[in-house]
This record gives C-alpha cells, sequence and structure tokens, in this order.
C-alpha cells in the first residue's frame, strides 16, 4: 500500500527495525485511527475505481442502440455489481470507515478511538468482503438480480448450475460488511459519547461529528436488521427454505421490507457524513460562523429519526396497501424540511462571506447545487401518481445519481481536497485539483441530467438494450460517461505528484478552527501531545486563532 | 465479536469518561442494542407473514376453501416449563452478580454454576422439543413458514443461550483465576446485562408461538 511511499509520521513504537513484517503491522496491523482510516480510504478507492469501470463498461453497451459490447447475462451483473460495490464498499466505508476514522477523534479531542483493536478487526473485514463479492465472476457469473436482490429473481438458479454461486457470494459479502460497520458503529458510538475532551460539550462538537452521531446510530439498528434479511435469503437459496415461497406460505414481498428497512436509512448512512464534510468547508472558505449550527445539528437527528420511517416508498409499484401508500409519501416529504433547512443554512453562510473558490469550496458548492436538484426530484418520486409512472424508467437512475454521485461523491472528493494536507502532510496543486472539479462537475450534469429526460420519455432502467429514438440521448450520456472517469485520472495524476514530490503542508493550510488544525500535519501517533482544552464553538472565525487553550507543540511526546 | 475483548481493551482507556460509565459498559449495551434490531427484524419477518396468510397456524389440508385439518403441532407444556427454568436462570444470575459486588464469593459461585446448570437445562429441554416436533410432527424448517420462522427465531436464541453459557464459563474461570472481581466488575456487569437480554427474548418468542397461536 502507498502509504510507506507517503513516509506518513505515525510512530508506531517499538517498529523501527525493518523487514516486511514490521512494515505490515505498522502499515496494516497498526490500531492507529488515523491509519485505519487511510487504509479504509485506500481500500474503498480501490473499489470504486473496478466499479467506476463497470460503470464504463455499462454505458459502452448503452451508447448506442441494438450494441453487443457485453451478452445481457453479463450487462446485469455489471449492473448489480456497479451499484453494490459503489454504496457497499465504497461510499459507506469511505465516508463512516475512511473519513469518520480519521477525522473524528481529532475533531473531539480523543487520543483515539475508544476500542483500538475491534477498529483493526472491523477494517480487516472490509478486503475480504469486497474480494468476495467480486469472487461470483469466477463462478459462473456474478450476481444478477440488482443491487436491491429482489427474490423471487435473486433465488432462482442460473441454467447450468446446482447453486447461484454468485448471488451466494453477494450475499456472504454484504454480511461481512454488515458486521464490519456495526463493529465500527458501537465503537465510534461510544468513542463520541463517552471520550470528548475537556470542554467538548455537544453545542460545540463540529457538525461532522453531529452528523458521525447520528450515522453511527443508524448503522447500529439498521445494519443488524440487514444481516438478518441476508441469512433469511441465504437460507431460502442454499437449504431451499420456504420464506419466500409462496406456495408454502413464503411471500416475496418480505425481502423488500426487511431489505429496504436495512436501505432507506442506508441513504442517510451515506449522506449524512457527507453533509457534514460540506458543513465543515462551507465556514471555514466563506470566513463565518456556520449559520444555524443548532438547526443543522438537529436536522441530522430529525433526518435520522425521519430515516426510519419512510423505507415502503420504495415499493409504491411494488404493491402496497393505499392508505400505507398515503401514509409513506408524506413521511417521505417531510424528509425534505430537515434536508431543506441544512441547504438554506449553507446558503446562508455563503451569503456576504469572504469567499475563497479554492477546490474544497468548489467541491462543496458542486455538491450544494446538484444535491438539491436530486432532492427536489425525490420529491417527485415519492409522490404515489409520479412514482408509478416513472419508478422503472431512468428518472429513477438520474435521481439516484444525482443524491448519491451528486451529493456523497462531490462530499468525498470535497473532503479529500479538505484534509488531504492532513492526512499526508503534502499539499495538491491547486490549478489541477480546480481542472478535476471543473471536469467533474460540468461532465457530471452531462452525464446524467438527460437521464431524466429519457426517463421522462419512457425509457426503461436496467435493461441491456432500448429503442432506437433514444439512440442520440445515450450517445451524448456515454461520451459524458467517458470524460467523467478520465476526469478521476486528473485526480489520481495531481495525488501520485503530490505524494512524491508536493509542497510540505502547514499544521493549519486553510485556517480552520477545529482541533484537528491544531496539530501537526500528518498527526503524531496519540494525536494530541498535550489534552486540548475547549472554550469556544468550532466556527469562531470572529476570535484569534488559539481560542481553546493550550497550543500542543508540535513534536512533542509528553502523552505518547 | 465477544464482549470479553470489549471489556479488556476499555481497561486501557481514559479513567475519566464523559458519561461517567465506562467505554466497555456502553459498548456492551450498543451491542445489545445491534442484537435487538436482529431479532427485530426477524420478529417483524414472522408477524408479517402471521398477518399476511389467511389462517395461522397456515392449514395443513384444504377440501375446497374449507380448511380441514388445522396445523397446530406445539405443545405448550415443555416450552412453559422451559421458560420457568430460563426465567429462574435470570434470578440466579442476578443475585451471583449482586453478590459478587458485596464481595460475597461463594455464594456467587454457587449461584454462577446454578446459572450454567439451568442455562443448559433450557437447552435441554429445546432439544427434546425439536427432536418431537421432527419425529412425530414431521414439522422442520423446508416444510411451510410455520417451521421456517419457528426454527429460524427459536434457533437463533439457543445459538444465543450457547454464547451465553460459553461466555458464563469464561467469566467463572476468569473470576477463579482473580482475573474479574470486585476490582473489575466490567465483564460480570456485562454478562449479566447479556444473559438478562436472552432471557427478555425468550420471552417474546414464547408470547409470539406459544401464548398467541390459538
Amino acid at each position: 500500500m502507498a502509504t510507506a511511499a507517503i513516509g506518513l509520521g505515525v510512530p508506531d513504537h517499538a517498529q523501527s527495525r525493518g523487514g516486511s513484517w514490521a512494515w505490515v503491522r505498522r502499515y496494516i496491523l497498526s490500531t492507529d485511527h488515523k491509519v485505519i482510516g487511510l487504509n479504509y480510504m485506500y481500500t474503498s478507492i480501490f473499489f470504486f475505481i473496478i466499479a467506476g469501470l463497470f460503470a464504463e463498461v455499462i454505458r459502452m453497451n448503452l451508447a448506442q442502440p441494438g450494441s453487443k459490447v457485453v451478452s445481457p447475462d453479463v450487462f446485469n451483473q455489471l449492473t448489480t455489481i456497479h451499484g453494490s460495490a459503489m454504496i457497499f464498499l465504497f461510499t459507506i466505508p469511505m465516508l463512516v470507515g475512511g473519513f469518520g476514522n480519521f477525522l473524528m477523534p481529532l475533531m473531539i479531542g480523543a487520543g483515539d478511538v475508544a476500542f483500538p483493536r475491534l477498529n483493526l478487526l472491523s477494517y480487516l473485514l472490509f478486503p475480504p468482503a469486497g474480494i468476495i463479492m467480486f469472487l461470483g465472476f469466477l463462478f459462473g457469473g456474478a450476481a444478477q438480480a440488482g443491487w436491491t436482490s429482489y427474490p423471487p429473481i435473486s433465488i432462482q438458479t442460473p441454467p447450468g448450475l446446482p447453486h447461484d454461486y454468485g448471488q451466494i457470494c453477494w450475499l456472504v459479502s454484504v454480511i461481512f460488511v454488515g458486521v464490519s460497520s456495526t463493529i465500527t458503529a458501537i465503537n465510534f458510538l461510544v468513542t463520541i459519547l463517552n471520550m470528548r475532551t475537556r470542554g467538548m460539550s455537544f453545542h460545540r462538537l463540529p457538525l461532522f461529528i453531529w452528523a458521525m452521531l447520528v450515522t453511527v446510530i443508524l448503522t447500529l439498528v439498521v445494519t443488524p436488521a440487514l444481516a438478518g434479511a441476508l441469512t433469511v435469503q441465504l437460507l431460502s437459496i442454499v437449504f431451499g427454505i420456504p420464506f419466500f415461497d409462496p406456495a408454502k406460505g413464503g411471500n416475496v414481498l418480505l425481502w423488500q421490507h426487511m431489505f429496504w428497512f436495512y436501505s432507506h436509512p442506508a441513504v442517510y448512512i451515506m449522506i449524512l457524513p457527507g453533509m457534514g464534510i460540506i458543513s465543515e468547508i462551507i465556514p471555514v472558505f466563506s470566513r463565518k460562523p456556520i449559520f444555524g449550527y443548532k438547526a443543522i445539528a438537529y436536522s441530522s437527528a430529525a433526518i435520522g429519526v425521519l430515516a426510519f420511517l419512510v423505507w415502503a416508498h420504495h415499493m409504491f409499484t411494488s404493491g402496497i396497501q393505499p392508505w400505507l401508500e398515503t401514509y409513506f409519501m408524506f413521511a417521505t416529504m417531510i424528509i425534505a424540511v430537515p434536508t431543506g433547512i441544512k441547504v438554506f443554512s449553507w446558503v446562508a453562510t455563503l451569503f456576504e462571506g469572504k469567499l475563497r473558490l479554492e477546490s474544497p469550496l468548489l467541491f462543496a458548492l458542486g455538491f450544494v447545487s446538484t444535491f438539491t436538484i436530486g432532492g427536489i426530484t425525490g420529491i417527485f418520486l415519492a409522490a404515489v401518481p409520479v412514482d408509478l409512472q416513472e419508478h422503472g424508467t431512468y428518472f429513477l437512475v438520474a435521481h439516484l445519481h444525482y443524491v448519491l454521485f451528486g451529493g456523497s461523491v462531490f462530499a468525498i472528493f470535497s473532503g479529500l481536497y479538505m484534509w488531504w494536507p492532513k492526512m499526508t502532510g503534502r499539499m495538491l496543486n491547486e490549478k489541477l485539483s480546480k481542472l478535476h472539479f471543473w471536469l467533474m462537475y460540468i461532465s457530471f450534469n452531462c452525464t446524467f441530467f438527460p437521464m431524466h429526460i429519457i426517463g421522462l420519455l419512457g425509457m426503461p432502467r436496467r435493461v441491456a438494450d432500448y429503442d432506437p429514438q433514444f439512440g442520440a440521448f445515450n450517445l451524448f450520456i456515454s461520451i459524458s460517461a467517458f470524460v467523467l472517469g478520465a476526469s478521476f485520472l486528473v485526480f489520481f495524476y495531481n495525488a501520485a505528484v503530490s505524494l512524491a514530490r508536493g509542497e510540505k503542508a502547514p499544521a493549519n493550510p486553510w485556517g480552520g478552527r477545529t482541533l484537528e488544525w491544531t496539530v501537526p500535519s500528518p498527526p503524531g501517533h496519540g494525536n494530541f501531545a498535550r489534552v486540548p482544552v475547549v472554550s469556544g464553538g468550532p466556527y469562531d472565525f470572529t476570535k484569534p486563532a488559539a481560542w481553546f487553550g493550550p497550543t500542543p507543540t508540535e513534536g512533542s511526546e509528553e502523552l505518547t | 465479536m465477544s464482549a470479553t475483548s470489549v471489556a479488556t481493551e476499555s481497561a486501557h482507556g481514559p479513567t475519566r469518561t464523559n458519561t461517567g460509565l465506562s467505554n466497555g459498559l456502553i459498548g456492551v449495551m450498543c451491542f445489545l442494542t445491534s442484537e435487538m434490531a436482529l431479532f427485530g427484524s426477524l420478529i417483524f419477518m414472522y408477524l408479517y407473514v402471521r398477518r399476511a396468510s389467511p389462517s395461522w397456524p397456515p392449514c395443513q389440508m384444504t377440501v375446497g376453501n374449507h380448511c380441514a385439518a388445522v396445523y397446530s403441532p406445539f405443545a405448550w407444556q415443555y416450552p412453559t416449563v422451559n421458560t420457568v427454568i430460563l426465567l429462574s436462570s435470570g434470578v440466579t444470575m442476578h443475585f451471583a452478580f449482586q453478590a459478587l459486588r458485596r464481595g460475597r464469593m461463594r455464594a456467587m459461585y454457587t449461584l454462577l454454576i446454578a446459572t450454567i446448570v439451568l442455562g443448559l437445562a433450557f437447552l435441554g429441554g429445546q432439544a427434546y422439543e425439536y427432536t418431537n416436533l421432527i419425529h412425530n410432527e414431521h414439522l422442520t424448517m423446508a416444510v411451510n413458514i410455520y417451521g421456517a420462522t419457528f426454527y429460524m427465531l427459536t434457533g437463533l436464541h439457543g445459538a444465543h443461550v450457547t454464547g451465553g453459557i460459553i461466555f458464563l464459563l469464561v467469566l467463572l474461570i476468569g473470576t477463579w483465576k482473580g482475573r474479574f472481581g470486585l476490582h473489575k466488575p466490567m465483564v460480570p456487569h456485562a454478562a449479566t446485562l447479556y444473559w438478562h437480554f436472552v432471557d427478555a427474548v425468550w420471552v417474546v418468542l414464547f408470547a409470539l408461538f406459544y401464548l398467541t397461536v390459538p
């Protein structure tokens, strides 16, 4: 892994000897939350690249009607694994495992998480889980039923195979990921509740921590429920237990309820940390205290509560009781209120601020604009009559990508550009960063905005081939998708140059006021030389920098 | 992940915490919350298929539109005895922990061993009931959704009782060797909470499978 190349300043005691085993112990088996966070990032970016390449193959196949780049079976496998890998192996581990691990203890002034060895365990479960998901390709084809895996399609055995090995691999993989993220959730929840530094009351927590708090509570409650659902499907595939067999009293809708009870909150598990990142970046680059601190913090909590109450809005076309549809429609639309509170607060923070349009803020603005579009199409789809019309079309694909790509992925890159100096100790080339932003922002919109139009015109989703009238649109979408994919090359080039010979980063390159900017870049083992004492809020740009107690001296080893 | 390692790790944590409770204890509570969610999703499954079914227990044989034979293999006697056994083990566990806190080690060992024996008796009773159902009533997981949900939930609970007994044995040996005790009450406390949780789940399952089925 590239950690060694960075020369990350994490002195893990008693490992000064050379040798590969010492290297493994220092960079793979380290219990330091920063090393674990970076390992999560490397691993999930690796899966991001693979799942992104799958998306490019999908777009290659869809560029022209009637094209046969891949067979329909393989097309289904690619879409399934693209979605599953992006959600379970990239977005969630990147935001919670990556950013959460690296930033959370630093931001609350703790030396590490509550249970460092459990933290290592949850990381070590993650790479095998990812590999198992892709193993299906070696055993007669990966899972084909989409990332939602609805029975009866998901429990049918493909012709010529004794079992649907691809689906079994998928289920086992997601169970692993689930166990890993449940352990992380327990760890983070205990850390946030119990290990805040002196003076770090709940109303002085950075908003990213508020977002993480709600995220880990959601994870803790819904992920075991998903594990139950996955086990049930695994039993029905492997042993033929009739959970989903109507002839023996089973019920196929059962899976959809159990799955969406996890997967709707999972949408917030993917977006809340992103919102937290944006809430950190916007005040720093507007040089203004955030507008509505408590409103943003409590709206995260409100989203967390509502997340449990809306799952069946994914099932309007599956057939549920009409009175339930009405309830779920209203409950879903209510989510627009806390989400709107956040968006308006960010805009109010930007308003009349002294904006510095550097790459983190550019990505944050990209997030706010695209995520808002995704939120508005979400209101469309929450309305039962519209959903009945649009559920099976590209309109839904457009909505989903505006929320998860325009939302989560923009937030992830915003955060990467923000905390890259802190994580690696090196600065990125700002011109290349801006080039990445503009390429990504324009090609993202060119890729996914036309999907709204072809969806409204009636192009069905999850198809390998389509009516020739959509040919021109799809060609445009595919070309934009290739540009979108290429835009990440700019980032990887920028990152490689920065790691090799980037300018050394100061402790606080952006002028942030949260605790992670008070320690050197990268922070040493144990994080703080002295226990920091907090005496003010995290976005107080009106006061001089050293508002929090004694400034820790660089390189001091008092506590470690 | 067993709660044991949670507990040993917390020993190295900071001495002062924000809530005043130890990290390990909050960790165990979080773990039990996630366990509740796991059982909750499967109990939801049971209630959902039960509600969706035209009759519960499902009809074994229909003649026309009429149900000729109702499927009702569960006798209430064994499960009731088993419930009494498991609830008594909760009582002995409670007093075992109280004895430990008061430093009355002999009472603690006696009560802890009693808890383990009662737990084993419960597992024996459940094994007896499974054998009876499979051989005499021919009810297995694959037969119908009734069997599938019954074995899934009670089996998962049985696995938790088994895990709990192993945890109690670890606690017994560890206390004997002086690794836990008055000075380190975290692991005994965690074991007590876990055992009460397993008890409580059984009360719910007993109500769902035996008390509320006509």
